[in-house]
C-alpha cells in the first residue's frame, strides 16, 4: 500500500479507503476488544476510528504504516472511553458451543478471570500487553502508537505479564 | 548470571529474543536456580493461558456492514461541519456588518459635538481647532460684523452656540463679509484674548 496510494487516501479515494476498512477493520477489531473487552463498544470504537481517520486524513504524513496510524486513533478513543466508563463484568461471548456443559462452564470462569485481571491492568499496560502479546508488534511500532521511549514500552509489557501472572494466580496451579 | 539479571531477560527469553550467548548464561541459571525456574514456570503458563482468551469472531456481516456505516457517519459529520461553517460565516458576517453599521453611526453622531471641530475658512483656509476662547471670538467677531447679528446672540443667551453652528453661520456670509473676518481674524494674537 504506502508510497504511492498515501496520495489517493488523502484525496479522499474511497475505493482505496474501502480497501483500507476491508483489510483493517477486523485487526482493528480484535485489538480494540482486547483492550475494551466488550464486542459492542470495539464495534462502535473500529467504526469511529475509521470515520475520524477519513475525515482527518490529511493529517496523516506517511511517517508510519496505515495501520499503526489508524490504532493509534483507535488507542486514543479506547482510552477515553475506558476513563468515561466504568469496569463491567459480561460474560464472555466466545465458548465454543460444541463443549460439555461442564467444559463450557469451566472456560466461561477461565474467560472472566482473564477479563478481570486484564481490566485491572491501567490502560497504558493493557495496550502495549495486547499489542504486544497478541499482535507480536514490534516496539517501534508501539512506541508510535503510544508516543512513549522503547524502554518505557518494555518496562510497561514487563509490568503487565507481572500483574497478569499474579491475577491469575489460582489458575496456574 | 544472577536472579536479578535471569529476572530482567525472563520475558524476552519466553519470547525467543535473546542471543544465543545470553540464551544459554539463562539455560543454564534456571537448571540452578529454584526460584527462577518457578518463576519462568508461572510466567509460561501465564502465557499459556492468556493464549486460551479468544476475541468473538468480527463475522462477514459485521465486515461488509463497516464500510456503509463508515461513510454514512463521514456524510452526516461533513454536512454539519459545512452548516457550522455556514452558520458561522454567517454570524461573523453579521456581526461584522453591524459593527460597521454602529461605526458609522457613532462617527455620525460624533461629527455634530465639537470637541475637535474644525473651522475653516474659504480663500486663506484658515483653520482653527476647537477652542472656546476662539469660538467665542468668531461669535463675538460675527455680531461686530453685524450679519446674522439676531442669530448668534440668541444662540450665545441660550448657550447653545456650537462650533458646527458657527459654520452654517459663516456659509451664509458674504465673501465682503467673510474677507471682513479673515482680516481681523490674522490680525488677532488669541494668546492674549
Amino acid at each position: 500500500m504506502e508510497k504511492v496510494d498515501i496520495n489517493k487516501f488523502k484525496i479522499g479515494d474511497e475505493t482505496l479507503f474501502r480497501k483500507i476498512v476491508e483489510n483493517y477493520g477486523e485487526k482493528l477489531y480484535n485489538t480494540v476488544f482486547r483492550i475494551i473487552r466488550n464486542v459492542d463498544d470495539a464495534e462502535e470504537i473500529v467504526q469511529e476510528t475509521f470515520v475520524r481517520a477519513y475525515l482527518k486524513r490529511k493529517t496523516f504524513k506517511g511517517k508510519s504504516t496505515i495501520y499503526t496510524w489508524l490504532f493509534r486513533i483507535a488507542y486514543n478513543l479506547s482510552l477515553n472511553f475506558i476513563k468515561k466508563r466504568k469496569p463491567t463484568l459480561e460474560l464472555h461471548p466466545n465458548i465454543p458451543a460444541d463443549d460439555s456443559p461442564g467444559k463450557q462452564y469451566e472456560r466461561q470462569e477461565i474467560a472472566q478471570k482473564i477479563d478481570i485481571a486484564v481490566k485491572h491492568l491501567p490502560p497504558k499496560q493493557r495496550t502495549v500487553f495486547m499489542l504486544r502479546f497478541y499482535e507480536n508488534m514490534p516496539y517501534k511500532n508501539i512506541v508510535k502508537i503510544l508516543k512513549c521511549k522503547e524502554g518505557t514500552a518494555k518496562a510497561l509489557y514487563h509490568f503487565a505479564v507481572q500483574k497478569l501472572s499474579d491475577e491469575l494466580g489460582d489458575l496456574l496451579t | 548470571m544472577n536472579c536479578n539479571g535471569f529476572r530482567h531477560n525472563c520475558l524476552f527469553f519466553l519470547e525467543g529474543q535473546l542471543s544465543r550467548v545470553i540464551e544459554k548464561e539463562m539455560k543454564e541459571h534456571l537448571e540452578s536456580c529454584e526460584a527462577c525456574k518457578s518463576k519462568y514456570e508461572r510466567m509460561k503458563k501465564t502465557f499459556k493461558l492468556l493464549r486460551i482468551d479468544k476475541v468473538p469472531l468480527f463475522g462477514e456481516p459485521r465486515k461488509s456492514a463497516l464500510f456503509p456505516l463508515v461513510m454514512e457517519q463521514v456524510e452526516e459529520r461533513s454536512k454539519r461541519t459545512r452548516r457550522r461553517k455556514y452558520a458561522f460565516a454567517w454570524s461573523f458576517g453579521f456581526t461584522m456588518l453591524l459593527a460597521l453599521i454602529s461605526t458609522i453611526i457613532g462617527i455620525k453622531s460624533q461629527k455634530p459635538m465639537d470637541y475637535q471641530y474644525a473651522f475653516m475658512t474659504n480663500p486663506n483656509n484658515l483653520i482653527y481647532q476647537e477652542d472656546s476662547v476662539v469660538t467665542n471670538y468668531i461669535a463675538e467677531s460675527l455680531i461686530e460684523n453685524d450679519t446674522l447679528i439676531k442669530d448668534v446672540k440668541t444662540a450665545i443667551d441660550n448657550s447653545i452656540i456650537q462650533g458646527s453652528e458657527l459654520s452654517s453661520l459663516m456659509m451664509e456670509l458674504s465673501s465682503e463679509e467673510i474677507s471682513t473676518l479673515i482680516e481681523k481674524l490674522k490680525n488677532t494674537n488669541f494668546d492674549n484674548i
